[in-house]
């Protein structure tokens, strides 16, 4: 049953999905690789600080900055996972409209099973990633 | 030849007769001598039924007898039972979800450094396994791990956007 809440759904990942890409189009990427999201006012990671090793996270904003560039090499060098959250980003507008157009639910997709086998997929390379930025930090010094 | 009684009304018959003549019901010739007669004219509930004869071979003095039931605790290694053989009555142990596991683990990974990045697929993960308990597809799964596992998520994102907050307000009331 499509109902006014599945609506409000479909509308609100649209919009939060435009206003990803737009603001990672404003925002100029951070030459380190990382800590881009600072101006938008937001605090530095805490991980690092306390660890000086980057956490899972860190980088991904200057990843969608780069990748809004189609500078996809200096993307994944920022953090890989962030160039497949960019690229759900851009999926995620014509689904949302799909789903709007054809007044289909949200829930049809996330309990479908092969939605929860993209979310173990998806937290895998999560932390895949974090692993090559470690050894990246490591080896390469970047 | 002996008049005949029906065996289903009790009336007299003559003994040629092959059914009742008040009932109609079949006629069975009498016996000759009196003992039989006797027997013949008796109701059949009448007749006794001699006890059976005692047991020849009694049971040994050391003759093992079965334990009542719940008397001796299971073997050990019995658990857990398989699936659908608890007695009635008897609660059947619950499992955590794998998708209960995962959520837990990125809850976790989600309030010390992570935030919604592992936060939202934490709940989406832990929901799945409410929603399956909820509609009786996964009974044998434990509700509470998983409802604590949703809750985790939604408290691990509450704290990253009460601390961005917070943080937009320390900096706010330095400017001033």
């Amino acid at each position: 049953m499509y109902g006014r809440t599945d609506k409000l759904v479909a509308s609100g990942m649209l919009v939060s999905a435009c206003a990803i890409l737009a603001v990672a189009g404003w925002l100029k990427p951070a030459a380190i690789g990382y800590g881009t999201h600072t101006q938008l006012g937001l605090p530095p990671c805490n991980f690092l600080r306390l660890t000086h090793l980057p956490c899972p996270s860190c980088g991904l904003t200057t990843c969608f900055a780069w990748a809004i560039r189609l500078q996809f090499w200096k993307a994944f060098l920022a953090n890989p996972f962030g160039i497949l959250a960019f690229l759900g980003t851009v999926a995620t507008i014509p689904t949302s409209i799909f789903l709007l157009w054809r007044r289909l639910s949200f829930r049809r997709i996330t309990e479908s099973a092969h939605f929860t086998k993209a979310i173990y997929a998806g937290t895998a390379l999560y932390f895949l990633s974090w692993i090559f930025k470690l050894a990246d930090l490591q080896f390469a010094g970047h | 030849m002996n008049d005949v009684f029906c065996p289903r009304c009790g009336v007299k018959n003559p003994g040629a007769s092959a059914f009742c003549g008040a009932c109609g019901a079949p006629l069975v010739p009498q016996p000759s001598t009196p003992a039989e007669s006797a027997l013949a004219t008796a109701p059949p509930t009448a007749i006794q039924v001699p006890p059976p004869p005692p047991n020849p071979y009694p049971p040994p003095p050391n003759a093992y007898a079965p334990p009542p039931p719940g008397a001796y605790p299971p073997p050990p290694g019995a658990y857990p039972p398989p699936a659908g053989v608890y007695p009635p009555g008897y609660p059947a142990a619950k499992v955590v979800g794998d998708n209960t596991k995962w959520a837990v683990g990125l809850g976790i990974a989600a309030l010390f450094c992570c935030g919604p990045f592992t936060g939202i697929p934490g709940i989406f993960l832990a929901k799945k396994d409410m929603d399956e308990i909820a509609a009786g597809r996964a009974p044998h799964l434990d509700d509470g791990w998983a409802k604590g596992a949703f809750y985790l998520n939604i408290i691990a994102l509450g704290l990253f956007v009460l601390g961005i907050c917070l943080f937009w307000g320390g900096a706010g009331l330095r400017r001033f």
